[in-house]
């Protein structure tokens, strides 16, 4: 065990005491708040950290997948645009092919999820630099929302179609208690199961994972497939949410996920990371760009800060966590 | 010999034009009009500049994804210097100084702070973006860049444009600096094996943190030039086109592996890619078809690129 920021392998099993330095980012998320809620008065209300956690619940889809992926060392960047990919889909189904909704999304995240399989058996076919591929897959597949959000000129969802998105349990938007739920279950898995552990195997060290007859490339493809149909979930939901497919739902998601994950302790030389850690990140990344709208400072000063914490992050994730090779 | 000349992928990227100019040719009848042979060359010349500058880059195994926004933000600085009243001089030395330090950051980034080329730009040309819109404001498109500013990008000599004689004596230059200096060769070390280069005696990181602050400088040019023939600042420039000469690069003989490339190539890519969007647009076909198009183009060069290194790598029992 190198160091103690983030978990690596289970080397020892007998540490079960809590990791006080893996949890940066949720002192990171905690200080922003109290920060927050201290200098603005109109943060600390319900309706604002119920809106702020609602549209958690719509990224996180995206940074699901990215997770696993990150842990074995791949990264995904056309989950931003897989995310758009969803709602223009979904809006295709609807509107072209009128389809039920309950129909439409399933089958949007089954597109979805072919292209990442594709996506998967390319990168592990020819060892391809994933990042390359998916940059142009995400090119590719922004094109092709652009083209059919066009073709719906504006169209809006029916009420049946879209109402779903706010149904509430307890108060509480249902895809805030998913987004809790799912990330407990992959929480679980990855330290626990035999099946999600392997990622960490894969991730720290490719050949010798090979060697012990792990499948890392089905892995891998399976990871690609569900990183996408995930994303394609994310981006329906968010656009039920906003009543009618629009090109820009998704747009620049791959930053915020990217920063998220990493500042959520995982690294982009795989091995590390984890899902409750990345929700936290996503968390961070809304609860900044809610507390600097509130601030008045504008969209693309917001995306300057944003890319300047992302080169940190990863500045920091290089210093720590590059392999001496 | 004939043979030889085949097998070089500068030919591929040769072979690729002049097929889309016969394609062009018999099937748009405006192809060969003075109008459309000047927005080809507006098109190809700054790309081409840019897409040096990237082929060195590639040649030592990294890439500049930022260029695009550079270009962005040269192009709205401009913009609001030229607001400021400046003289055109002294416009064009501050936004290629801007070019330059916006290049420098990612040389630092890269060479210096060892950080992954894909993100340290990703993450630059995120910035490069909100730096660049911060200063935009709508009124700037109505606003023109002083007679003499303009004249960069709209005066001809010998029936081509400036910005073409510039892109062509930077083929040169690059021709002759990857061919025959010493500095030029050492790219081609670095690239093919980074140890052995250090071994020897190179000094890798400056030589990255050059061929970065190089290409931000070029960038720059480009941005100049553009802007100059738009007549005014755009929001729109420059988006997309680092993807445009990534491409353009490697279907120019580059490749993501480091070693492999010559200027030649670069500036025969960029003709391709700009001939394939004057094709989409001589024949009318949806503009948002062409980011489908490059972006699977990309998906593709980099598929046939990876598998031409594994071939080779297989065949030198590295794998």
């Amino acid at each position: 065990m190198p160091l103690n920021t983030g978990r690596t392998l289970g080397l020892n099993p007998k540490r079960r005491r809590i990791d006080f330095a893996s949890w940066v980012i949720l002192y990171l998320t905690l200080a922003l708040f109290f920060f927050l809620s201290a200098s603005r008065s109109s943060f600390l209300t319900v309706g604002n950290i119920h809106s702020i956690l609602y549209d958690t619940s719509f990224r996180f889809f995206a940074a699901i997948g990215f997770t696993l992926l990150i842990i074995m060392g791949e990264l995904d960047l056309s989950v931003g645009s897989m995310f758009g990919f969803g709602g223009a889909m979904m809006g295709l189904f609807i509107f072209n092919y009128q389809l039920p909704v309950e129909a439409a999304i399933p089958l949007a995240m089954l597109v979805a999820g072919l292209i990442g399989l594709a996506v998967g058996f390319l990168v592990t076919t020819f060892r391809l630099n994933s990042m390359m591929v998916t940059i142009g897959v995400m090119m590719a597949v922004k094109g092709v929302n652009w083209i059919l959000i066009q073709r719906f000129g504006g169209r809006q969802l029916a009420r049946a179609q879209y109402n779903f998105v706010t149904l509430e349990l307890f108060g509480i938007k249902w895809t805030i208690l998913v987004m809790l739920v799912v990330a407990l279950i992959f929480e679980i898995f990855l330290t626990r199961s035999r099946h999600l552990k392997q990622l960490y195997y894969i991730g720290h060290n490719f050949s010798t994972s090979v060697l012990y007859g792990l499948n890392a490339n089905a892995v891998k493809c399976a990871c690609f497939a569900l990183s996408a149909a995930l994303s394609a979930f994310g981006g329906a939901l968010m656009t039920a949410r906003l009543k009618h497919p629009h090109v820009t739902v998704g747009a620049n998601l791959e930053i915020s996920v990217i920063t998220a994950a990493v500042i959520g302790g995982a690294s982009i030389f795989g091995g590390r990371g984890s899902m409750i850690r990345t929700m936290l990140g996503v968390l961070f990344v809304s609860l900044l760009q809610n507390g600097l709208t509130s601030f008045n400072i504008n969209t693309y000063v917001q995306q300057i800060i944003l890319g300047a914490i992302l080169v940190l992050a990863i500045y920091i994730d290089v210093r720590v966590n590059a392999k001496k090779a | 010999m004939l043979a030889k000349l085949f097998r070089k992928n500068e030919s591929i990227a040769l072979g690729l034009c002049l097929i889309l100019v016969v394609v062009l040719t018999f099937a748009s009848g405006v192809f060969w009009t003075q109008s459309n042979l000047n927005s080809l060359q507006a098109s190809i010349s700054p790309t081409a500049i840019m897409a040096f500058g990237m082929m060195i880059l590639l040649i030592c195994g990294y890439f500049d994804l930022s260029i695009g926004s550079i270009m962005l933000l040269v192009g709205i600085l401009a913009g609001r210097l030229s607001q400021l009243g400046l003289n055109t001089p002294s416009i064009i030395v501050l936004v290629l100084l801007a070019g330059l330090a916006v290049g420098c950051l990612n040389g630092f980034l890269v060479a210096i702070l060892k950080i992954n080329a894909l993100i340290a730009t990703i993450g630059v040309q995120y910035i490069g973006y909100g730096l660049a819109m911060t200063m935009w404001d709508k009124e700037m498109q109505h606003r023109k860049f002083p007679a003499n500013f303009i004249a960069l990008g709209e005066d001809r000599f010998f029936g081509l444009y400036y910005m073409t004689w510039i892109m062509l004596a930077l083929l040169l230059v690059f021709t002759f600096f990857l061919r025959y200096t010493a500095a030029g060769r050492r790219l081609y070390f670095v690239g093919g094996n980074r140890e052995a280069a250090r071994l020897i005696g190179f000094n890798d990181r400056r030589i990255v943190f050059l061929c970065y602050a190089c290409t931000g400088l070029l960038a720059a040019v480009a941005g100049v030039l553009a802007v100059a023939r738009i007549q005014s600042p755009t929001q729109y420039l420059g988006g997309g086109i680092h993807m445009t000469c990534m491409i353009a690069c490697v279907i120019g003989g580059g490749s993501f592996a480091g070693g492999r490339g010559i200027a030649l190539g670069a500036f025969l890519g960029v003709s391709f890619m700009s001939l394939l969007t004057n094709m989409f647009n001589l024949l009318e076909m949806n503009t948002q078809l062409q980011n489908v198009v490059v972006g699977v183009t990309l998906v593709a060069v980099i598929v046939i690129d990876g598998y031409v290194t594994l071939k080779k790598m297989r065949a030198m029992g590295k794998i």
